[in-house]
């Protein structure tokens, strides 16, 4: 047993754990929501955990780094809670205990994090609005435990000061990024290259610690709808036309045509 | 011991008996998630916390299994699976003697999908469906140009039910399809959440310009549709 992992129980134990939720937003028509669920707490074990809703087990032995499949929810407040892996819940109390309110037809991501050094679980709210074409959006959540970060694509700062259960989101053309987080916006921590596809909204969140070595990006990915092109203007000659020019054009062009070997159109 | 110190307690002792196991009889386990190859174990030692319950495992209302639980699995960005479709590049049509090179393109400032500024090339469109997978994936060329007279989709009215249509991919692969049906829809009647629809059956659309023509726009009032659908399906 590691002594960090005792400095962690006990600085929790001197903590009110609290949810820290962002603002809802607007609800869509459908009278269930879509949720997914992210272990953030890092430690050495993994930090194995079960979570329930409404007394309910709906994640067994969830460990650090990992997601659950986005499951779906009927809209209204279900408590969760969160116990050590394998804890008897009528008999222990819960590391987490908290209400959420998911609105139907919204999208959410519950994060089990670490913020000012007690466990919370944050609930996000996913933008799943249209893109336009071609588009891709990018949000990034700060579930790590560095104080203040800064995440760069292609060098160039896109959000800074991101403290702990923050986060951001941007339109980005969609492509390879490299993607840089910098710690108090001075050391790399994360220099790698990620693709944001088109009509995808890309959530990467950064987990752990790197003093431990711990440090780690995770991704969700969720398909969005994207503009569809207005049109597609594809002629302008009016040789094909069925009305406005004469047969016999029509028929002078077919008859070039084949006098020039088989009608072949190619490259 | 106060409740929470007693949580932490268990947490720790977990940690150090190998508690971190998965309940995999109760999970279904994704593919790309790495199962702990312990079994999973869900009794807490009272060896060392005398003042706990000596097990959780006969609590039926934790061991029942449920249908509810979700599955779940690694996240990590450096162990995802990137899935690269291969864009296709060559078009065949051996009924029309149409081999034409194919190339991505998106949409212009306007909004309308961007089209060769040729009548040799054929247009596909890069944030659609890829052909042959889920969705309808739009192949667009000129039926012809003021400039440079009839294009590379000139005939294709003239494809039927059941004739083949071969698409090349840039790794080297070709899929095989057959025309399925063909459409003259009005410009302004087009459904273009349709034509461009990222998800449903896998459908390819070859798009060009039909019907009439208005001189002083220079442009056609339709659109002429050829759907194919791919071979054996």
């Amino acid at each position: 047993m590691k002594l960090q992992n005792i400095g962690l129980g006990l600085l929790s134990l001197a903590l009110v754990v609290g949810p820290a939720f962002s603002s809802p937003a607007i609800a869509q028509e459908d009278d269930s929501a879509s949720v997914t669920v992210f272990h953030a707490v890092s430690a050495e074990d993994g930090f194995p955990a079960d979570v329930y809703l409404d007394g309910q087990l709906v994640i067994d032995g969830f460990v650090f780094q990992s997601s659950s499949d986005t499951f779906t929810l009927p809209a209204g407040t279900p408590t969760l809670e969160i116990y050590p892996h394998g804890a008897d819940p009528a008999a222990e109390d819960a590391i987490v205990t908290t209400s959420v309110t998911f609105e139907a037809g919204q999208n959410y991501s519950l994060v089990a994090q670490i913020a000012d050094g007690s466990p919370v679980i944050t609930l996000f709210v996913n933008d799943t609005t249209t893109v336009g074409p071609g588009e891709a959006r990018f949000t990034y959540r700060q579930a790590s435990a560095i104080d203040s970060l800064s995440v760069q694509l292609d060098g160039t700062d896109t959000f800074t000061e991101l403290t702990p259960t923050n986060e951001a989101t941007t339109a980005l053309d969609a492509g390879t990024k490299r993607l840089t987080i910098r710690d108090n916006g001075v050391a790399a921590v994360f220099d790698e290259d990620v693709e944001f596809a088109d009509g995808m909204l890309t959530v990467l969140y950064g987990v752990g610690d790197p003093l431990t070595g711990t440090f780690d990006v995770l991704i969700q990915e969720i398909p969005l709808t994207q503009v569809s092109p207005l049109a597609v203007p594809t002629g302008s000659g009016g040789d094909k036309a069925s009305q406005g020019m004469p047969y016999i054009t029509a028929a002078l062009i077919v008859m070039v045509l084949a006098i020039k070997g088989g009608n072949r159109v190619s490259a | 011991m106060s409740p929470f110190l007693r949580v932490f307690a268990i947490v720790l002792l977990t940690a150090s008996c190998g508690g971190g196991a998965v309940a995999a009889d109760l999970l279904t386990v994704p593919e790309d998630h790495a199962a702990p190859a312990t079994p999973a174990s869900r009794i807490v030692s009272t060896a060392t916390v005398p003042d706990l319950p000596a097990t959780v495992a006969d609590d039926p209302s934790t061991t029942t299994p449920t249908t509810s639980l979700v599955p779940w699995g690694s996240a990590r960005l450096d162990g995802r699976r990137v899935v690269e479709l291969s864009a296709p590049t060559r078009l065949l049509i051996d009924r029309l003697d149409i081999d034409a090179p194919i190339t991505a393109l998106g949409v212009d400032p306007d909004g309308v999908m961007d089209v060769p500024k040729n009548v040799t090339e054929v247009a596909w469109y890069r944030f659609g469906s890829v052909p042959g997978e889920p969705g309808s994936a739009v192949l667009a060329a000129h039926v012809d140009m003021a400039k440079f007279g009839p294009g590379v989709f000139f005939e294709i009215d003239k494809l039927v039910a059941g004739d083949e249509v071969t698409i090349e991919f840039e790794d080297g692969s070709s899929k095989s399809f057959v025309v399925s049906e063909s459409e003259e829809v009005f410009k302004s009647e087009l459904d273009v959440d349709t034509l461009f629809a990222a998800e449903g059956v896998a459908t390819v659309r070859l798009v060009t310009c039909g019907g009439g023509f208005n001189p002083d726009l220079g442009q056609y009032d339709s659109n002429f549709i050829v759907t194919l659908l791919p071979s054996g399906a």
